[in-house]
């Protein structure tokens, strides 16, 4: 808990501003008794526990001021400490899907970071630049729900910190099994290993729909956000310490001239006949960038191309592919890989195929942040920042 | 009878039938007779057949059918092994079947009506055309050609597609074999083939268990059985016993596990990991595998050993462990894939790549294992033992170390450096411990020492 956040904000929180019919809204009243409830109670989890009606539960969190709200699955028996969860029958749990930024990150056998976020930003940090990430994870997931799958209604939460919670509402969700839970977490997973020692899925065949969709919601940002960013400004790493500068700041810093919009070509010549070097350990630098580009198969001619066609276009549709996407089959597999690597969403399986799983209660108030999670009307207009605190609602 | 589901669809229900106790039996017979020797067969009314002719067919397959299903049900091995020949005969029937009609109401009996949808039925739902939405064709796939290289000519269909709900497949929907539109999943008949055989086998699985119940309430029943259930038995035991088997002495195939004490000495570690630890490298998995076949081991019974020692089994039940290491171990043995009767690998290629007990473990943890294991030999010939192959194994002579290990465990001298051989010299070992030495063996050992 933050040193801000009191017992008896929590408390006043819950007894006034908490929104109960909303939140059973979201549950349904049937079946309330017998579902599962966690809590954190003065630091300590209180699990296996059920209220007999939602004022009870409002009661319960007030008078004990929770820190954190957690809704689990339903079962036959109102779970208690006699009756743990472990010990009843399961009836049904919704289906829900986490994203969290934090699922982006990877480290190395060395400690060095080797995510996907390259703004910097890691664990708990967030930005603008890579909650695109998950706000894309989250779009891409609703429209394979809505579309693939058949389902109508999809509701999205805060999850209070960095990540997204989606709630598949269609009442058929509630009893799909865990063994179609897990296909549907199959059909959507293409990275199973996020540390990189597996290969990733080549993007399916079959499966039309997810690969036009890959292509409609993920290639723009992709070409956008990755792609162009380097290419507009080349990364230089030293060879000694490993250290990696923006190229034209680099070179502003060195000698004191503008840089902007030098090709590859000059960029190389300048670094050698104005011999900058390192900046930490003076050791000789390489254009990163440039053999990224090489690994792809593509020019730096034809990449500028290829960004200016994908810019050109307001909505990357899957049709284009043919007349944007390089004809090399190597290229277009090295592009069709590093779009799925760095833009295809990342979710914690275990949230959505656990069945017993508990999950963040809608509107309650996170524990270390103070925000509340609220649900999401508008994902694309939604960053973190601007979800409401326990002190603004107080207020 | 209904006209819809197909005549060879043995899960449906054939209506009224009456049937002696004995021809019941002889149906039984003729029926088992066939499914052992693979010769899978149609039938199908010709527009010249009588009724009553047809009748008498039809009889014949759900008599037959029948009276193996309730035989089968004593047994768990027989069962499973019933389940796979008629699932085999299923799939043959499903896919050269010539009606698509007769096809997609084999589907709808399986997944029930409201699952299975044709795509124009979707279509007109959705008010869009699939095939020019998604600019699809009913084109011979990969899948296609492999079903039709696999089963001849008789296929047919198979490149057709039709829609089932993403909820009955959801082992084509992890695999992404599929287009799903508004959670159907739409499929050629070819990639959805081996679902279709899965589901058939889980069904008649329940069926079986059903009538496992039936006959144990009624002795009558049993008594009326018995001959066809001997005769089963006979057979798949028979089937079973491979070669190598034999030369153990033992008959039953788990049983092979309580004498592991005589298995080449890598395989007992390897077995010692697996057990404390719950699971293996993936060349080690195979090593031991394929050695568990090589010793007698059935499919069933690898599975059931699998799932009793590999933490992959946490959380899941016996049938879904089954359903995911099914193509590893089937593929063991030759029974999909390539089909390639594997046999294990060279202690060659044990040392370079897979596990071998002398390249990789270290001298001290061996000493001491041995020192555990023959406490009760005698000592000075445990120490001799003990020197000698502590020197082999620090020359990087494993091979002779591990004849070094089987003269001590044995006295008998080995010749040969390949796990196959290493289960014949298991099988003499197993006889001279528990006194199942044989006259012709003895001579020849009798020989081997002069």
């Amino acid at each position: 808990m933050t040193e801000n956040l009191t017992s008896d904000m929590l408390s006043e929180y819950y007894k006034k501003k908490f929104p109960l019919d909303r939140f059973i809204s979201y549950i349904g009243l049937e079946d309330f008794e017998t579902r599962e409830f966690m809590f954190i109670v003065n630091k300590n989890v209180v699990r296996n526990i059920s209220f007999r009606t939602p004022e009870k539960m409002k009661e319960y969190m007030y008078s004990n001021s929770v820190e954190s709200a957690y809704v689990g699955a339903v079962y036959d028996k109102p779970p208690s400490k006699n009756n743990r969860v472990q010990d009843i029958g399961w009836k049904y749990r919704e289906f829900i899907f986490d994203i969290d930024l934090s699922d982006y990150d990877a480290h190395d056998s060395e400690g060095n970071y080797v995510g996907v976020r390259t703004c910097g930003c890691e664990k708990y940090v967030y930005c603008e630049f890579c909650w695109n990430l998950a706000l894309e994870a989250a779009l891409f997931i609703d429209e394979t729900m809505k579309e693939d799958f058949g389902f109508k209604e999809m509701k999205w939460f805060f999850s209070g910190r960095r990540g997204v919670h989606g709630w598949v509402m269609d009442n058929e969700t509630r009893s799909l099994t865990n063994e179609q839970r897990i296909s549907i977490l199959n059909y959507l997973t293409m990275i199973n290993d996020p540390t990189r020692s597996q290969s990733l899925e080549e993007i399916p065949n079959e499966a039309k729909p997810l690969r036009n969709r890959i292509f409609s919601l993920l290639v723009k940002p992709y070409f956008e956000y990755v792609f162009l960013q380097d290419l507009e400004n080349p990364v230089l790493q030293c060879q000694n310490c490993k250290s990696k500068f923006r190229a034209y700041e680099l070179i502003k810093e060195v000698t004191g001239r503008k840089a902007e919009g030098v090709r590859f070509d000059t960029l190389d010549k300048r670094i050698r006949d104005q011999n900058i070097k390192c900046k930490y350990c003076s050791g000789p630098l390489l254009n990163v960038t440039k053999i990224e580009l090489e690994n792809f198969g593509l020019t730096e001619l034809k990449a500028s191309k290829l960004i200016k066609q994908v810019k050109g276009t307001k909505v990357f549709d899957h049709n284009q592919y043919n007349l944007i996407m390089p004809y090399d089959w190597k290229v277009r597999r090295n592009i069709g890989n590093d779009i799925i690597l760095r833009r295809y969403p990342r979710i914690d399986k275990a949230v959505s195929t656990d069945i017993k799983r508990v999950s963040r209660l809608p509107y309650s108030v996170h524990g270390s942040t103070g925000k509340i999670a609220i649900e999401i009307k508008d994902l694309k207009k939604f960053y973190p920042d601007s979800a409401p605190t326990i002190w603004d609602a107080l207020v | 009878m209904s006209t819809e589901v197909p005549d060879w669809f043995v899960l449906k229900d054939p209506g009224n039938i009456s049937l002696d106790i004995e021809v019941g039996n002889k149906y039984a017979d003729e029926r088992l007779d066939r499914l052992i020797s693979e010769d899978l067969w149609n039938i199908s009314r010709p527009s010249w057949m009588s009724d009553d002719e047809w009748n008498k067919i039809i009889v014949e397959e759900f008599g037959g059918h029948t009276f193996l299903k309730l035989a089968v049900s004593q047994d768990p091995r027989l069962t499973t092994w019933l389940i796979e020949v008629e699932g085999d005969l299923f799939e043959f029937r499903f896919i050269s079947t010539s009606s698509l009609d007769e096809k997609i109401n084999v589907l709808k009996e399986l997944y029930s009506t409201e699952n299975v949808k044709e795509i124009q039925e979707i279509n007109e739902m959705y008010g869009i055309d699939i095939y020019r939405h998604f600019s699809i064709a009913n084109i011979e796939t990969r899948s296609v050609k492999y079903t039709k290289s696999r089963f001849g000519s008789n296929v047919r269909d198979l490149e057709k597609k039709v829609a089932i709900h993403f909820t009955k497949i959801p082992a084509i929907i992890s695999a992404r074999k599929v287009l799903l539109y508004k959670g159907w999943g739409i499929v050629t008949l070819a990639d959805i083939r081996l679902a279709v055989k899965r589901e058939f086998e889980k069904q008649l699985r329940e069926v079986v268990e059903k009538s496992k119940e039936l006959v144990v309430n009624d002795e009558g029943l049993k008594a009326a059985i018995k001959p066809i259930f001997d005769k089963i038995q006979k057979i798949a035991k028979s089937r079973r016993l491979s070669k190598d088997y034999l030369s153990l002495g033992i008959d039953e195939g788990v049983e092979i596990l309580t004498k592991s004490e005589l298995f080449p000495p890598c395989i007992q570690e390897l077995i010692g990991i697996l057990k404390s630890e719950g699971h293996l490298a993936h060349m080690e998995n195979w090593q031991l595998g394929i050695f568990l076949k090589k010793a007698g081991m059935t499919v069933e019974e690898q599975q059931r050993f699998w799932y009793e020692n590999s933490v992959d089994n946490i959380g899941i039940s016996f049938e879904q462990f089954k359903q995911r290491v099914n193509y590893q171990l089937k593929h063991m043995y030759g029974k999909v894939g390539g089909g390639i009767d594997y046999s294990p690998p060279s202690c060659t290629k044990c040392i370079n790549s897979y596990f071998c007990y002398w390249a990789h473990k270290r001298t001290d943890k061996i000493i001491e294992d041995m020192k555990i294991r023959f406490a009760e030999k005698d000592k000075k010939s445990l120490d001799a033992a003990i020197e000698d192959i502590s020197k082999l194994q620090r020359d990087q002579q494993y091979k002779k170390a591990c004849a070094r290990y089987f003269r001590f465990l044995t006295g008998w001298s080995i010749k040969g450096n390949h796990i196959n051989q290493m289960m014949s010299y298991t099988g003499l070992a197993y006889k001279r411990f528990y006194g199942k030495k044989d006259a012709k063996v003895e001579e020849e050992e009798a020989e081997d020492n002069d």
